[in-house]
């Protein structure tokens, strides 16, 4: 175009696209091939770039670990409990801040708010408020008779309060999708269902489910996703991985594994893993919601 | 200045360069100095290539473009001195109108050379942006954006910002296409006094042969990347180079059949009907629709046909005609007694017959 | 016009009312807990009932915190403010040039190349850290502010998003600009900028956001307090303080406040860009 030849196009998009290729290529392209050749030794010298031991071994090792094991355990129980509650209840909150109700300018403002919080901070207000001894919430409980609760002293709770956090931090986002997507339905149709006699059930399953597929589908992707790569809310709940290592997550095991036991092939090929887990349920879903929208 | 093309030709490849189009088929012409020019044609026909052949938008295949003596066909589109108006007037939708007058001119090298003071050139681009406004009438829509202006305001204010540096070419890519019918006609004579109150050459691209008849100084009828006729307005219409040229202009179209010469007779309607010197033979005649004189019957040279169709429209009759099994339409004045189904005899202006063989070229002969 | 698909019925509408009503309140408990709590005394913190607003508003917890030696606030503030602007500004830098090249420049295996890097986003980001704190440790930005800075300076996802934008921009405009005696640069940043202001605010903001909100990159690079940042800062600053509760969430409220007002000013920006291009990704 405008009498230029090809070669020096080339060149002009090149200084145009050095600054981020650059950073590009070194954090994000390079690292990607170089995290997967260190999974692959049993040793790895970081100041060298030397490993040792080229086979399976790290792979073998971190598939043995019983507490990869429960990291994996705890992300699955994670991922199962809080991608569906988080959507149902988002989906819900959204059709509701969708029918015009009084005061529906504030209560979005109100449901946004958690999107832009800061996971540590607002972890220690949850760690505040869960408390055994002067946290609100066994207060609150107290009042009805029942005993206070370890939340998050106790293994046998800390999955459930990172549950209840999780879901609590996962909902705007969700919220807005899902709006976005109501306000995108043609009101046409529901003048046709209506004009058809069906009631709001009917006209929610028949007309605004269907619509909002391809959304669901992307919350289901997205969701999931974020829900593996869980970290930051264990964090700032526990400030460690828990009591008795109870809400360790794989982010966790990698990040533990490499920061603090120096471990640094074990920690590339788990952080291989979990990659590899992602990517398979990321085209599971993909599959399913592609063959839902065939029928 | 004169815009002079020399075998000028554009030919586009596709992605994977297996197939070639030819756009712009070895033009040569010549536009006069002041003139405003039509470039007609129907779509895809190659005018809007044409036409970004002269900005420097497009580089030719082969050919060259001079404006005056000078060869500019290398020149980039800001160094050859013209000015674009856009379909879709493309006015920078963050600038005030002020602003994308004044855009061209801040960005002029030669400009800046002009004026090297800074606080001069200020006052001196003020002073030709207000004159540019009252020119196209739009002084008091200075500080509004585009979006705020009427599709005919935001014309008038591309027409400014493409004149504003006062270029030697102006050119017009289909201004009028986006405008609604009234306003249509109103800005095509507003470009038309724009044009004579400036005297810039300027070439301008349309699909509509209205718009091309009614403003411009010549028209370049174009089809499929060839020149088919260039002439003044109604110079073509009266003298139709061939076929294509007859059909494209007229509303209602031209009525085209075949037909026979037989012993110095035309054949219509199996009849011998007009007297002709062309040798026996197969042509192709067109006639238009407001050349028809209705006639009693057995008139000399009249022609008797099947009233098929009829329609009154306030001053005018639409009659539709079976002449050798073509439906033709015809203009007659209302108060002619006709009825659909009958019969009726009418004679033919020679003026609005055409006659061509059937290669399609005109044949000038009666 | 009413609303086909809307809640009709009076005493559904007020039961919709009472659960949102309901439901805002548990979304914002958190938030107010944290400030209430950033100014009640010791005492209150721990007192067995439950006490919704300290008695006196105890506004020296800020100042203890803000001038703590062993966790000094004010610096972490300071560095998480300058990490967070220095790299919005590179991302901006960088995003633009890349979407603009993508958009409009027609260079041999363009559209490869952008699904190569649009490939790269299916890989988490954990995964490259592992090598990245060995490239960071190579280049000796250990523990500086750059560290933090540098890795995250360029997004292929921003690049995607704004090129969307970029491409609804008319051609004609382009050609316009060429025509007015414009170069590619100046179209650049006179005309294309200008007109995708709304999708850069966008961007700038999630970009902050994302920046002042990181934990375990900057973790990971930072060894010294002087280069921490808040939400580090503040992690430490809970492992030390015990039971400090009305400190902790003084510190909370201090990492979180600006975030709100971000917010606050810039919610329309915030929803649209969620909305349109599904960030956080």
């Amino acid at each position: 175009m405008v009498g230029q030849n090809s070669k020096k196009t080339f060149l002009k998009a090149m200084l145009y696209l050095l600054p981020a290729l650059l950073v590009v290529a070194v954090f994000v392209i390079f690292p990607m091939f170089h995290t997967l050749r260190m999974s692959f030794y049993e040793d790895f010298n970081i100041y060298s770039k030397e490993g040792s031991g080229f086979g399976l071994s790290s792979y073998i090792w971190v598939l043995q670990d019983p507490t990869f094991h429960k990291a994996l355990l705890n992300t699955f129980i994670y991922a199962v409990v809080t991608v569906p509650v988080s959507i149902v209840l988002s989906l819900f909150i959204a059709i509701l801040l969708d029918s015009r109700i009084r005061g529906s300018k504030f209560f979005q403002t109100a449901y946004f708010l958690p999107y832009v919080t800061n996971a540590i901070a607002i972890g220690l207000a949850f760690r505040f408020i869960f408390h055994s001894e002067f946290g609100v919430f066994n207060k609150f409980l107290g009042l009805f008779g029942i005993d206070a609760i370890q939340w998050l002293n106790d293994p046998d709770w800390s999955m459930f309060t990172l549950c209840i956090f999780g879901i609590w931090s996962a909902l705007a986002f969700k919220i807005v999708i899902f709006l976005a997507g109501l306000q995108g339905i043609d009101p046409q149709l529901y003048q046709a269902a209506r004009i058809d006699e069906a009631g709001k059930w009917k006209q929610f399953i028949k007309i605004t489910l269907p619509q909002l597929g391809p959304i669901m589908a992307y919350q289901f992707v997205i969701a999931t996703i974020n829900a593996f790569k869980c970290y930051e809310e264990v964090i700032g709940l526990f400030g460690d991985d828990g009591p008795l290592h109870s809400a360790t997550t794989m982010v966790y095991y990698m990040y533990d594994k490499f920061y603090n036991a120096n471990r640094y092939t074990i920690a590339a090929a788990s952080g291989v893993l979990m990659f590899l887990i992602i990517m398979v349920f990321t085209f599971i879903q993909l599959r399913m919601s592609n063959k839902k929208a065939e029928q | 200045m004169d815009i002079r093309l020399e075998n000028l030709t554009k030919t586009f490849s596709n992605k994977d360069k297996t197939h070639e189009t030819i756009a712009v088929n070895d033009f040569s012409f010549t536009i006069k100095s002041g003139h405003l020019v039509g470039l007609l044609g129907p779509s895809g026909c190659g005018k809007s290539t044409t036409l970004f052949l002269l900005a420097g938008l497009l580089t030719p295949t082969s050919g060259k473009i001079f404006f005056g003596d000078e060869d500019v066909t290398a020149l980039p589109p800001e160094k050859r001195g013209i000015g674009l108006v856009f379909q879709n007037y493309a006015l920078y939708p963050h600038m005030t109108v002020y602003d994308n007058i004044a855009f061209p001119l801040r960005n002029s090298k030669s400009f800046k050379e002009e004026h090297k003071d800074a606080k001069e050139r200020k006052m001196e681009i003020d002073k030709i942006v207000q004159e540019t406004a009252r020119i196209v009438a739009i002084e008091e829509l200075l500080d509004r954006k585009p979006a705020q202006l009427s599709g005919g305001q935001q014309q008038r204010v591309a027409i400014a910002r493409a004149i504003a540096k006062k270029p030697k070419v102006l050119l017009l890519d289909e201004p009028l296409s986006n405008l609604d019918a009234r306003l249509r006609i109103q800005t095509r004579e507003e470009i038309r006094r724009i044009q004579k109150a400036t005297g810039i050459t300027t070439v301008f691209v349309t699909h509509d042969q209205e718009e091309a008849m009614s403003i411009t100084d010549e028209i370049i009828i174009m089809k499929s990347g060839v020149i088919q006729q260039i002439n003044e307005p109604q110079e073509t219409y009266i003298h139709p180079a061939n076929v294509f040229v007859a059909q494209f202009l007229g509303n209602p179209p031209i009525n085209m059949f075949p037909v026979k010469v037989e012993g110095g007779h035309f054949v219509l309607n199996d009849k011998r009907a007009i007297r002709t010197v062309l040798p026996d033979g197969d042509y192709q005649m067109g006639i238009r629709p407001e050349s028809f004189n209705l006639c009693e019957a057995g008139t000399d040279e009249s022609v008797d046909a099947e009233v098929v169709f009829k329609a009154t429209i306030g001053r005018d009759s639409q009659v539709r005609f079976n002449i050798n099994g073509k439906l033709c339409e015809a203009l007659i004045e209302s108060d002619r007694q006709v009825a659909e189904g009958g019969m009726a005899s009418f004679t033919l202006k020679r003026s609005g017959v055409h006659l061509f063989d059937t290669a399609g070229e005109r044949i000038e002969l009666w | 016009m009413e609303q086909e698909n809307k809640i009709t019925n009076p005493y559904a509408r007020v039961v919709a009312f009472i659960f949102l009503l309901l439901g805002s309140v548990v979304m914002l408990f958190p938030f107010f807990w944290m400030i209430s709590g950033s100014f009640k005394t010791l005492r209150e913190i721990t007192s067995p009932a439950i006490i919704w607003w300290p008695e006196e508003m105890q506004w020296q917890n800020y100042t203890t915190v803000l001038t703590m030696e062993s966790n000094p606030f004010g610096t972490y503030f300071r560095n998480s403010t300058i990490v967070a602007i220095v790299n919005t500004v590179f991302t901006l830098f960088t995003t633009i040039l890349g979407a603009f090249a993508f958009s409009r420049l027609e260079f041999k295996g363009r559209d490869k190349l952008f699904n190569l890097l649009l490939a790269t986003m299916m890989v988490p980001s954990q995964m490259y850290i592992i090598t990245n704190f060995i490239t960071i440790t190579r280049m000796n930005l250990y523990n500086s502010l750059w560290a933090q800075i540098l890795p995250y300076s360029a997004s292929v996802f921003y690049i995607y998003l704004l090129r969307q934008f970029f491409n609804q921009i008319p051609d004609q405009l382009y050609l316009a600009s060429k025509v007015d005696g414009c170069s590619d640069w100046k179209f650049l940043w006179k005309i294309m900028v200008p007109n995708a202001k709304s999708s850069l605010v966008t961007i700038g903001l999630f970009n902050f956001i994302a920046s002042w909100n990181a934990y375990l990159w900057p973790l990971m690079v930072t060894g010294d307090i002087n280069k921490r940042t808040l939400s580090i800062g503040l992690k430490y600053f809970a492992s030390d303080s015990g039971s400090d509760y009305h400190l902790m969430m003084a510190g909370a409220t201090i990492v979180v406040l600006p975030l709100i007002v971000i917010y606050l000013i810039f919610q329309k920006y915030i929803i649209q860009g969620i909305a349109r291009g599904g960030l956080k990704g």
